[in-house]
């Protein structure tokens, strides 16, 4: 096919633009000496760096010494459908009392999607029992925090729930989970998935499946899409319904 | 299974300092336009591409070939960038500002066939600006990048197949909105 009109908005960058930027990343280059070397001679004639060495030595040796600690280091990373898990069989820490709550903006549908900064496709294939909740969580701007760009559907039905979550958050950030909870499927030729099962029991501190809870993620769009829900086929016939 | 020469090569690939200046004068030009293609404005696609270069060069200790091809990771921090500006300037209709007004033209060219390639020039930017986002991407990437389709795929993370399918479907696309245009 000819395409060679499409080339025809291409140009060459202003020389003075080109000159400028290159200068100025060569001054910002020439800034703090790096690499090991570097790193051992500005901790040594510095005494707070040689403070900070000396906390994180401890660090080291209560990581090493103390099994909960430990547990979040001996781990192994693993990448399944493209997305990363921190796989460990082990105790994966729980969060603190102190740690801030993020809560959502609760939405209408309409808002909602008007609200998140990307366009996301919605699933086709929930029969007709399941009902949109119409009150949509989205978490945007600033006070979202970690959780920014992201946006949550739950659909009822009398007996059962299910749940999409759409999310830009980099699905190299790993999630925590134990090493049976991981199955890797694909959805189409193009889009790899995968289903996680259970979670982190925090009274019994083990990891369980108790509550059946299956949750099918795969990215789309560079866009993470999570649904949760009891039913491993429905949740796939839901997903295969929101791709492209 | 990698052969001998594969291995040795990747080793060698890992140990071989970058030329950082060479990166600066191959890529440059590539993100520019990119950028150009995609928000249709000169001096936002500057802007664009120095924050990118600012940011690459301050995260470059942190680079590895063996995770990514320089493109790769070089682009994956463009389209950062350019998410960011196009969530801080969500109304499109900036993005159609005209290059062409203010292009300079030679004082001894043939002025009607100036202002018929400008013409020509600013109705496949209006074509192009009116796609899809990832149909936009692919044709930015392809076009203003001079990207391969393997190249576009790593950084999409699309199949190397699917890329080539949307873009030929955007060409077509755009041929017939194009030749409607001058037909």
């Amino acid at each position: 096919m000819d395409d060679k009109f499409l080339y025809q908005l291409r140009e060459q960058p202003n020389a003075g633009f080109v000159n400028q930027l290159r200068k100025k990343l060569q001054q910002e280059s020439a800034a703090p000496k790096q690499g090991l070397g570097g790193f051992i001679q500005s901790i040594l004639s510095n005494k707070r760096l040689l403070q900070a060495a000396a906390l994180m030595a401890v660090l080291a040796i209560i990581i090493t010494t103390i099994s909960p600690a430990r547990a979040l280091v001996i781990s192994l990373l693993a990448n399944v459908g493209g997305m990363a898990f921190e796989v460990t069989t082990d105790y994966p820490g729980d969060h603190g009392d102190s740690e801030e709550t993020i809560w959502p903006q609760v939405m209408s549908l309409d808002e909602a999607l008007a609200a998140f900064p990307h366009s996301i496709q919605l699933p086709a294939g929930l029969s007709s029992e399941y009902v949109l909740n119409d009150k949509v969580q989205v978490y945007v701007g600033e006070d979202a925090g970690p959780f920014a760009n992201t946006i949550e559907f739950e659909w009822l039905s009398d007996t059962n729930r299910v749940s999409l979550r759409v999310t830009d958050r980099d699905p190299g950030m790993a999630e925590i989970v134990a090493p049976d909870a991981l199955e890797e499927i694909t959805l189409d030729e193009t889009h790899p998935a995968v289903l996680i099962r259970g979670g982190w029991d925090a009274d019994d501190q083990v990891w369980s499946n108790n509550d059946n809870w299956i949750r099918l993620r795969w990215v789309m769009d560079e866009l993470t899409y999570e649904l949760a829900g009891p039913d491993q086929e429905q949740l796939i016939a839901i997903a295969q319904s929101i791709l492209k | 299974m990698k052969n001998t020469p594969e291995i040795l090569w990747a080793l060698h690939s890992q140990v071989e300092p970058i030329d950082w200046d060479a990166v600066y004068t191959a890529e440059l030009p590539r993100v520019y336009n990119f950028f150009l293609y995609k928000v249709g404005n000169r001096e936002a696609a500057q802007d664009l591409t120095a924050i990118t270069f600012e940011r690459a060069w301050k995260l470059r200790s942190r680079y590895r070939a063996a995770v990514a091809a320089l493109p790769t990771w070089l682009f994956g921090i463009a389209r950062n960038v350019l998410r960011e500006y196009l969530r801080q300037h969500r109304l499109n209709e900036q993005r159609l500002e005209p290059i062409v007004s203010r292009e300079e033209v030679p004082s001894n060219f043939d002025v009607e066939k100036i202002v018929q390639q400008q013409q020509e020039k600013e109705c496949l930017r209006k074509i192009l600006l009116e796609l899809a986002d990832r149909e936009q991407d692919l044709i930015a990437l392809k076009y203003g990048a001079g990207l391969t389709n393997r190249e576009i795929a790593r950084i999409t993370r699309l199949s190397e197949s699917n890329v080539g399918s949307i873009l030929h479907r955007t060409i077509q696309s755009i041929r017939t909105k194009w030749e409607k245009n001058h037909g």
